[in-house]
């Protein structure tokens, strides 16, 4: 069984450190529900583990089956079984979606799959997904709706089948109807024993997915690690008794700060 | 459904496909005037030396000149002028392996003149290129876009010069730049020269111009789906020069600007 083990991880990007020490395990068959304040290090923490270049390790290990997986180049993770469903998945003008998605499929494999069979598997998991089959012939990402680039990364778990997968609120921007069919891919990739690492804000996906386990970071490490009653807990009461029960004092991100400069540049662009 | 072949110093052509084939051309210099009210769409194939093409295209005519570069090309300069209400539509595919320098100049002379230029280029190597379209605004309400796709790598060095020159009296017009270009190693070097001269206070002036590495944030997109940083490259690079498939109407003609850049990914 294939397991991720994270210790001691710590994370900066622009000389700012994120990650402040993570320790946490998942294995393959556990679904765990990530969850924390905005700004805590969530993204942070699933981007170091698949590789993003603009973030700096400066401290602890990862390994997933037993492989040093920080010495490995994004492509050769995701060989490896491991897969990140991004928050703001890339828009990549001209690069035609379904050539990227068998070029990706091929990644996978020994020998490349045929034209015939991948557009096959492709007409399959575009179904399933109830995705307009012309998303697989635009360029990737580009002009996609919200939901639309959401079911194109849960497209490329279903094509990809890794052992672990990391989703970065998928399900944000998503309708009902969306929420549902993303909840029973993944379903029935639980049922053949794969992983995930789920970010969420609304307790309805994880009601629909049902996460064995809920660990909350806050301030860069782990603060809670247990069982599903914490989400549950948090979609009612909030982060606030963490610090009540816990004594754990919950930064605030600088939010104020981010607004100003995007404002400034805003007012500076549109002078132009 | 073949193209009819222009080999002539001196040529007059209305509706129709032609091909100006540069292995059927006696002379450096070609003329060709568009009859009034037509639609024409015009391949440059085989150029080796063409010093001068030199095109006007009559009122209300609608002409699409489409132009692969090929390695054994001397520099060419190519005029246009564009009249009442006439339309250009000009690609230029250039992936020759070759020091080149292309200059177009197009003259939008009468009223309601309208041009679009598009230009993808692939530098590598040896290659020293020089791509320098400029477009003159005499009348009023006409319109001139100049877009440039590039890639620089392997060593390889481009300019790209674009002037929109929009003169006193040619009010209501619209002048437009866009540069693009993706430098893949610090090896590279890419320059772009975007001038834009401006005599008349009634118009619409832009140009964006970025010369860039490539977006680290695509890569890391892509390779984190299992691609090699060399496949994720190449679908980039890809599509980035695609779009000017777009221009040139036969398969065959696609065909062989497709090989043209993969030779050299
Ligand atoms: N690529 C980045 N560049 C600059 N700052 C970043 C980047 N990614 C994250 N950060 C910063 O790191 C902190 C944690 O962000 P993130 O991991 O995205 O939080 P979360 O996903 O928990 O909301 C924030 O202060 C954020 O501004
Ligand atoms: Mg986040």
């Amino acid at each position: 069984m294939s397991t991720l083990k994270i210790i001691n991880l710590h994370a900066s990007v622009d000389g700012k450190e994120i990650l402040k020490g993570v320790n946490l395990e998942v294995s393959e068959g556990e679904t765990v529900a990530l969850l924390g304040p905005n700004g805590h290090g969530k993204s942070t923490l699933l981007n170091v583990i698949m590789g993003h270049p603009r973030y700096e390790v400066t401290e602890g290990s990862i390994y997933f089956d037993d492989k040093n997986v920080l010495e490995l180049s994004p492509d050769e993770r995701s060989k490896l079984g491991l897969f990140l469903g991004m928050q703001a998945p890339s828009e990549i003008p001209g690069v035609v979606n379904s050539d990227f998605l068998k070029a990706a499929v091929n990644a996978h494999r020994e020998k490349p799959i045929s034209t015939y069979n991948f557009y096959k598997v492709l007409d399959a998991a575009t179904k399933e997904l109830k995705m307009p089959f012309d998303l697989a012939t635009r360029s990737l990402n580009e002009g996609f709706s919200g939901g639309e680039k959401k079911r194109n990364e849960i497209l490329q778990m279903e094509l990809l089948k890794p052992k672990l997968a990391m989703l970065d609120e998928i399900d944000s921007g998503l309708d009902v109807d969306a929420m549902n069919v993303i909840a029973d891919v993944i379903n029935k990739e639980k049922a053949e024993g794969h992983g995930f690492l789920v970010i969420s804000h609304y307790a309805r996906l994880y009601d629909m997915i049902h996460p064995t386990r809920a660990v909350v970071i806050i301030n860069g490490r782990i603060a809670l690690d247990g069982g599903p009653e914490i989400f549950k807990r948090i979609d009612q009461t909030g982060y606030e008794f963490i610090k009540t029960e816990y004594g754990i004092d919950i930064e605030k991100e600088d939010v104020e700060m981010n607004k100003v400069s995007i404002g400034t540049c805003a007012v500076k662009e549109s002078v132009k | 459904m073949g193209r009819a072949i222009i080999s002539n110093i001196q040529n007059t052509i209305s509706n129709g496909d032609y091909v100006i084939d540069g292995l059927l051309l006696a002379s450096g210099k070609i003329e060709i005037e568009i009859e009034v009210n037509s639609n024409c769409d015009i391949l440059l194939k085989n150029i080796i030396d063409v010093k001068e093409l030199n095109i006007v295209i009559n009122r209300d005519s609608n002409v699409v000149l489409s132009f692969i570069s090929e390695d054994e090309m001397n520099d060419s300069n190519i005029n246009i002028t564009v009249k009442e209400n006439a339309t250009l539509s000009g690609y230029f595919a250039d992936f020759a392996e070759k020091t080149l320098n292309l200059h177009c100049k197009v003259n939008l002379a009468e009223p309601g003149a309208s041009c679009t230029y598009r230009v993808a280029s692939l530098v590598a190597g040896e290659d020293r290129k020089l791509v320098d379209i400029s477009i003159d605004h005499i009348s009023p309400r006409t319109y001139g876009k100049f877009d440039c796709y590039g890639i620089c790598k392997d060593k390889g060095k481009i300019v790209v010069a674009g002037t929109s020159h929009v003169f006193k009296g040619a009010v209501k017009s619209k002048a437009q730049q866009n540069s693009k270009i993706m430098v893949f190693d610090e090896s590279s070097d890419a320059s772009t020269k975007p001038i834009l001269k401006i005599d008349e206070n009634d118009l619409e002036a832009s140009h964006g111009s970025v010369v860039g590495k490539i977006n680290d944030e695509h890569l890391f997109y892509l390779t984190s789906r299992g691609l090699s940083e060399e496949v994720a490259k190449e679908l980039i690079t890809w599509g980035y020069l695609r779009p000017i498939l777009d221009g040139f109407k036969e398969e065959d003609v696609k065909n062989h600007i497709s090989s043209l850049i993969e030779r050299r990914m």
